[in-house]
């Protein structure tokens, strides 16, 4: 494994093969440190099987694991002896499939921005407060914890949220996205189910093409949510006695209202519907779009 | 000459909005007054100038080509390096096609159309070929050069727009196509085939009712999914 360190970056490499590594691996462990301000910006591009990102108290960034032998380990922190306020960071295996077997563990400040791109490794981010820009192609991103601002972008995999971000914006192409509401949040799917269930939303926008749309989550006082989809089911379950407004529009598809007694208005030749219909007052505002999905309103069960 | 006519009657005149006898004063006055003849002919002057102003602002047409030139001399200058996007030139084109996404729903959005617009609209409207409009989930994507189905001609001029951006990215897609892991490229194609078919589907749908607008928003919607599915998919690192 080659291993090239800029700046004053600690490096510390180990010999041996831990016991808990396949043996057919053929993998040699890395691990470096390096003193980080509390909101260094980290930027990491890895080839490699499985990510996780931990958030801890320390103000250091310290890269571990275990990576293919014959990779390619970059790393540039800044300024010797200083602490550092950005870094980037690059593994880059010798083939796609060996690159597919290395595991590391990323820790950084709390506060710390992490920009993280991948091809096929599965995240896993706890306990990181500030920014993260997760991208990858076909693996899962899991966030747990409530960082400042999130996005995360995954081509086949899910992107599953445990936390309550302030900002969030999800994508997949065919991945399911989940989530339990946040500030501002928006999540887009050509064909995987968006779900939000729990927390509240203050503005939330969630589409889908052929994908199936979930909203179980409470509205924050003049909440503004759009839920819209072309082909895919909306199924819209708000906690009992909340107050909103709901504009329903399909194209071609059908309404099935049970939250209040209002009755869809059906369109023209027997196609589509509308359905306007509110209760309270001073809520928020859902307008829920679809070309031939069916709308279902319900009340949730629960007050999660 | 005193007690000249006000910008405000002027105005109204050279729009039309001054009827009975306050217009025939105001003409009155005019057939007296040179100055007031003067205004009003600027006003209309400018009004018309106005009309002929595009209703929206694209970008310049050859940005995107200065781009993708770039991209391909950085290609080539770059190849046996390690082999990263040139991320800046990816961003700066992505917020191109963004701009023009969002102009484009607000042009698609924008409230009522003019008298010429409805006009061309029903024309467009009667062009439009019984079975394609009566089976809207049989139409083939729409493509950049030649549209299936005739669309409004406000609608028609966005989607243009759009499809080019499209097209643009497509291209794009398919050089870097061997870079791709098959499984993303399967991936990619699978959720594009959605997507046209999808934006096919709501634009039958608009052919046949061009004042709905949330089915016009439902169409930009799929429109920018797509665009923007391409984007990230021509974003991606090599080979994954």
């Amino acid at each position: 494994m080659r291993v090239r360190a800029v700046g004053s970056l600690c490096v510390l490499l180990c010999g041996a093969v831990p016991a808990s590594l396949p043996a057919q691996s053929k993998q040699k462990p890395v691990l470096l440190g390096h003193r980080a301000s509390p909101s260094v910006s980290v930027k990491l591009f890895a080839a490699v099987g499985e990510i996780r990102v931990i958030g801890w108290e320390r103000d250091s960034v310290e890269l571990s694991g275990a990576v293919p032998a014959g990779s390619r380990v970059e790393v540039s922190a800044g300024a010797p002896a200083e602490a550092s306020k950005g870094m980037k960071m690059f593994i880059e295996a010798p083939t796609e499939q060996s690159g597919r077997e290395g595991r590391i563990v990323l820790r950084v400040p709390r506060g710390a921005r992490v920009w993280l791109k991948t091809g096929s490794a599965d995240m896993d981010v706890t306990g990181v407060t500030g920014g993260l820009d997760l991208n990858v192609v076909g693996g899962s991103i899991t966030v747990h914890g409530n960082p400042r601002e999130l996005r995360a972008e995954s081509m086949d995999g899910n992107v599953i949220i445990n936390g309550t971000p302030e900002w969030l914006r999800a994508k997949t192409a065919t991945g399911d996205i989940t989530f339990h509401g946040g500030q501002d949040v928006g999540a887009s799917t050509i064909s995987g189910t968006i779900r939000t269930t729990g927390g509240t939303v203050e503005r939330a926008k969630l589409e889908a093409t052929t994908g199936a749309i979930l909203f179980a989550t409470g509205l924050a006082r003049s909440a503004s949510v759009e839920l819209e989809t072309h082909s895919g089911t909306i199924d819209v379950e708000l906690p009992p006695k909340t107050a909103a407004e709901l504009d329903v529009a399909t194209i071609t598809g059908t309404i099935e209202n049970v939250w209040t007694r209002t009755r869809p208005v059906i369109g023209g030749e027997g196609r589509g519907a509308t359905l306007t219909t509110a209760m309270g007052v001073s809520g928020g505002r859902v307008v829920v779009r679809s070309f031939k999905g069916t709308v279902r309103l319900n009340a949730s069960s629960s007050k999660d | 000459m005193t007690n000249h006519l006000s910008f405000e009657q002027l105005g109204d005149l050279a729009d039309g909005a001054l009827h009975g006898a306050d217009e025939q004063a105001a003409r009155g006055h005019l057939r007296q007054c040179a100055d007031c003849s003067a205004r009003l002919a600027e006003i209309g002057a400018l009004a018309a100038g106005a009309a002929e102003l595009p209703r929206d602002i694209a970008p310049p047409g050859d940005l995107w080509s200065d781009i993708r030139q770039e991209l391909t001399s950085r290609r080539t200058a770059s190849a046996g390096g390690v082999a990263m996007w040139p991320t800046r030139h990816l961003a700066a084109a992505g917020i191109v096609i963004a701009i023009g996404s969002s102009a484009l729903t607000a042009l698609i959005l924008r409230a009522p159309p003019t008298r010429q617009q409805e006009a061309a609209q029903r024309m467009d409207a009667v062009a439009l070929p019984t079975r394609q409009v009566e089976q809207p989930d049989v139409q083939p994507a729409p493509s950049v050069e030649q549209p299936p189905v005739p669309l409004p001609a406000r609608l028609a001029s966005a989607e243009v727009r759009y499809a080019r951006s499209a097209g643009m990215l497509e291209r794009t897609l398919a050089e870097r196509r061997d870079s791709l892991a098959p499984s993303t490229v399967a991936t990619v194609e699978r959720s594009l085939r959605v997507a046209d078919s999808a934006i096919a589907e709501a634009r039958a749908a608009l052919a046949r009712d061009p004042a709905n607008r949330a089915l016009a928003a439902l169409f930009a919607s799929n429109y920018e999914r797509k665009i923007d599915l391409l984007r990230r998919a021509t974003e991606l690192a090599p080979r994954t």
